[in-house]
């Protein structure tokens, strides 16, 4: 299991990137421990795939005050992918002023794609503003429906909503696995 | 008058069965679920049962003995909430645990011809396993809750006394809410009570057990099961308010199968007791099954409330929506526990799932986890949950309008559970949203 | 008797002073209006007629009749007559606008033929004469309202709760002409009943509609200059920089 543990200074935005495009079975966590006042952190997930699994796991800690955290995962599972995701925000007793996000979004393409999710959510501190949330699902009737009105069958609608939901995920990356990213979202 | 023992064994199941004059067949299930017990260990996932001491607790008394021997034994506090929320005279005895049984056999005699004439039973479970053995053996235990689940479902198969049976025939359909006290035996405290419901085909119930009223029963654990069976294009409501005093742990066992365009409704509000674990499970088994969880968790000082919902779409085209509200205030623990499970070819299957959370302090504790299992693509899933307090803001606005400070929280507080309260018969809401206001008073800074 | 009167006031907001020597006096059924750059202090005076938990008055008194405001609740000045039409109003999900009116009509001191379909049905006018949609009034109060609809919903509660005086912080953010219309409309009537008015704006549009006995302009803090309702219309000529002191 990959692991990677990070402790942001005061009044710094970190952006950790995971990235996973379906090349072989792969686990990681990461912790992100906000300590110090004024820090803020940026969890981006991006995942698909066609086969093997992911087991990613994601932490976020927060102590000291006015700290800032989001956590979103996204990601397109096709063929016989698996991705299995399991999310905490823990906010404890004094991280006054925490505002905390985390959220999955998984699109399953394929019968025998699998998505399992935990997002889990521990609060102790009331004078925060905290929540999470998760869908799971396939590709919009309506949506497919649309872009065949102007003329895309299914298949090439599918890709051009799938590409537009990572898309638009990709700019939050820093420039170097955005970069990565997209080469492997044009292959799709 | 024959005093139990304390503690459990086979000798004390085989007495109970004995004293039951139960047929082979349950005695059986008791001494199997027995040997369960004694099997299985006591979970560690959820939140702290060292406190439990099995063998401290008295399984089964014979003459309905009440906690207190008379009205004027009971506590001052236990009779001025009785008065806060307006329980006739009559009731509070009964629910105070004075008098072991309600005399309700007035009450019970007029409203009998509603649904006996419909073929509809209606009765404890003990009488239903003397009267309706055939209809007992086949539900009772069998395909919906096992007793080798977990170490709580096997205690109850061992010790389980009391509950309702409730079997409502095809195409019968039942306008008023049937309620536990409308039935002769409904005893005050049940802890190992046992809930049968069978509604058949194309008919319709809705059940009402509990009162918001606080009951203080003679032992310091509850493990009641309650096992429903939602036939095909059946309708079943099955709404509980609970309140047991605060040194109960409450850990019972609910689950229903909805057969082909069946639908459970869960409507749940958990009030009192120290340690409630519960977790209303629905399996979607037919296609087009649907199940609706409502659910509120209230943890004050001292309380820990574990509870969510079990749904499995184990079929296409099923359906299942679960709101659930909690508060934790003055130091309690509320967590939400669900799991969601849509297994391969549950195609078309809908969920969604949100779950709130206010915290008027901050020395309570809040926690949520989902489990999410979705192994079939052609399905739409969604979760949400937000923690929060009731904001300085939403406070000032409402003293601005002239609400004292304890008005305007009970007001945001009442709004916070609204989409469930107004599920409930009126009497149920108004005593709900008064006691809540009740427990919440003075524990807020 | 019910004049309003603040001396001297002095206001901090998180540790900051905000409001550094006010002095103010509202007549009984007098319209005064305050305008005022942003960051003169306007929206936290509002608050503080209110005693908003995070306004915090370090000198100076605010006196309504007989009621010592600075000494008293939030709730309690309200009942005494003196209410506020937020800014910022406030969602509150599962009441709606007619339930939290009906809970505070009980509060107040309402005449002896007070009765409450009477009342409700008064809810249901004033909403027609706002142009408010019926299903406004039961869905929960501010929650996914514009920012129009939720000054409307301010006025329509202003306008059934017994009210001596009224203090609107930012009037006219947010509505349009014709929405500006109605409630300007809305609040003549109170004017009519003798309700006096405190109306803070940072433009003058609404007194298009509306009369002002007095009008004042805040900088930082302080009043800088008084007048007629002439003064506004010079700063809608002008602006403020006239009376700045830059």
């Amino acid at each position: 299991m990959e692991q990677v543990t990070v402790h942001v200074k005061e009044g710094e935005m970190k952006i950790i990137p995971i990235v996973w495009f379906g090349e072989s079975d792969r686990k990681l966590s990461a912790r992100v421990v906000l300590d110090k006042p004024d820090s803020s952190v940026k969890v981006l997930c991006i995942f698909f795939g066609k086969q093997h699994s992911l087991h990613v796991e994601t932490e976020v800690v927060h102590i000291a005050r006015n700290t800032f955290s989001r956590t979103l995962v996204k990601g397109v599972l096709d063929g016989t992918a698996t991705a299995n995701y399991e999310g905490r925000v823990v906010i404890q007793k004094g991280a006054k002023n925490a505002d905390a996000d985390l959220n999955e979004h998984a699109i399953l393409l394929s019968p025998t794609a699998r998505a399992h999710a935990i997002p889990r959510l521990e609060v102790l501190e009331n004078e925060v503003k905290a929540g999470h949330g998760a869908t799971v699902g396939k590709v919009g009737e309506e949506e497919l429906f649309y872009l065949a009105t102007r003329g895309l069958p299914r298949e090439e609608a599918k890709r051009i909503i799938v590409r537009g939901f990572l898309g638009s995920f990709v700019d939050e990356f820093p420039p170097k696995e955005a970069a990565e990213i997209r080469v492997a979202l044009a292959n799709i | 008058m024959h005093q139990a023992k304390r503690g459990i064994s086979r000798e004390i199941v085989e007495e109970i069965s004995a004293i039951k004059n139960e047929p082979q067949w349950m005695r059986e299930l008791r001494l199997n679920a027995y040997e369960e017990f004694m099997r299985l260990p006591v979970p560690t996932w959820g939140p702290d049962l060292s406190g439990l001491h099995f063998d401290e607790i008295t399984y089964y008394q014979r003459t309905e003995e009440g906690r207190y021997k008379n009205w004027e034994e009971v506590p001052a506090d236990i009779k001025n909430t009785f008065e806060k929320i307006g329980i006739p005279q009559a009731e509070r005895a009964f629910l105070a645990g004075v008098i072991g049984q309600y005399e309700s056999e007035g009450f019970y005699q007029k409203l009998r011809p509603k649904w006996e004439d419909k073929g509809v039973i209606f009765c404890d479970t003990d009488t239903a396993v003397q009267k309706y053995p055939e209809l007992v053996r086949k539900y009772f235990m069998t395909d919906c809750i096992k007793t080798k689940e977990h170490k709580l479902a096997a205690l109850h198969g061992a010790v389980w006394s009391g509950g309702t049976f409730l079997y409502v025939p095809k195409g019968v359909h039942i306008d008023m809410p049937l309620q536990t006290y409308f039935r002769m035996n409904a005893r005050a405290s049940g802890q190992f009570e046992h809930t049968l419901i069978i509604v058949d085909e194309g008919a319709s119930v809705q059940y009402i057990e509990g009162c918001t009223a606080p009951i203080y029963g003679t032992s310091s654990l509850h493990a009641a099961v309650v096992e429903i069976f939602v036939k095909k294009g059946a309708r079943s409501r099955y709404t509980t308010i609970q309140n047991w005093s605060k040194d109960v742990y409450n850990l019972n066992t609910k689950r229903a199968i909805v057969e082909e365009d069946g639908i459970q409704e869960w409507v749940g509000g958990s009030l009192g007791s120290k340690t409630t674990m519960l977790y209303p499970c629905s399996i979607l088994k037919g296609r087009g099954a649907r199940a609706e969880h409502l659910n509120i968790a209230v943890a004050g000082p001292g309380q820990h409330k574990d509870t969510g919902a079990k749904i499995m779409h184990l079929a296409p085209n099923t359906s299942s929506t679960v709101i659930s509200k909690s508060i934790s205030f003055g130091g309690g623990i509320s967590t939400y526990r669900g799991l969601l499970k849509i297994i391969k070819g549950a195609k078309g299957s809908v969920s969604h799932v949100q779950c709130d959370a206010l915290m008027p302090d901050n020395i309570s504790v809040s926690n949520t986890i989902p489990y999410i299992k979705v192994d079939e693509e052609d399905v739409t899933l969604g979760h949400e949950a937000k923690v929060g307090r009731i904001s300085e803001s939403q406070v000032f606005y409402l003293m601005s309008r002239g609400l004292t400070e304890e008005e305007a929280i009970n007001l945001v507080v009442q709004g916070f559970m609204e989409p469930i309260i107004k599920t409930l018969p009126l009497e149920y809401a108004v005593e709900l949203n008064r006691l809540i206001s009740m427990e919440m008073a003075g524990s807020l800074g | 008797m019910s004049t309003l009167t603040i001396k001297n006031l002095h206001v901090q907001l998180e540790n900051k002073p905000i409001l550094n020597g006010i002095d103010l006096t509202v007549r009984k059924g007098q319209t005064c209006v305050l305008m005022g750059p942003n960051g003169s202090g306007k929206s936290t005076l509002g608050n503080t007629l209110l005693a908003h938990p995070a306004c915090r008055v370090e000198r100076g008194s605010i006196k309504f009749g007989k009621h010592m405001l600075s000494k008293m609740k939030t709730d309690e000045i309200a009942r005494a007559g003196v209410l506020l039409a937020l800014q910022h109003p406030q969602a509150i999900p599962g009441v709606s606008v007619t339930n939290l009116l009906t809970i505070a009509a009980r509060k107040f001191p309402q005449p002896k033929n007070f009765k409450m379909a009477h009342f409700r049905q008064e809810i249901k006018d004033t909403a027609k004469a706002l142009h408010t949609p019926d299903e406004f009034l039961s869905r929960s109060l501010n929650e996914g309202f514009s920012g129009g609809e939720k000054k409307k919903m301010e006025i329509l509660q202003l306008s059934l709760l017994p009210a001596k005086c009224i203090v609107i912080d930012e009037i006219d953010s947010g509505l349009d002409i014709d929405a500006l219309k109605l409630v300007a409309k809305q609040i003549s009537k109170l004017r009519k009943r003798g309700v006096s008015l405190v109306i803070i704006t940072h433009y003058n549009r609404i007194l298009r509609w509306l009369e002002a006995d007095r009008v004042h302009i805040m900088h930082k803090g302080k009043i800088v200059k008084s007048g007629t309702s002439a003064l506004a219309k010079d700063i809608e000529k002008n602006g403020y920089a006239a009376y700045i002191n830059e």
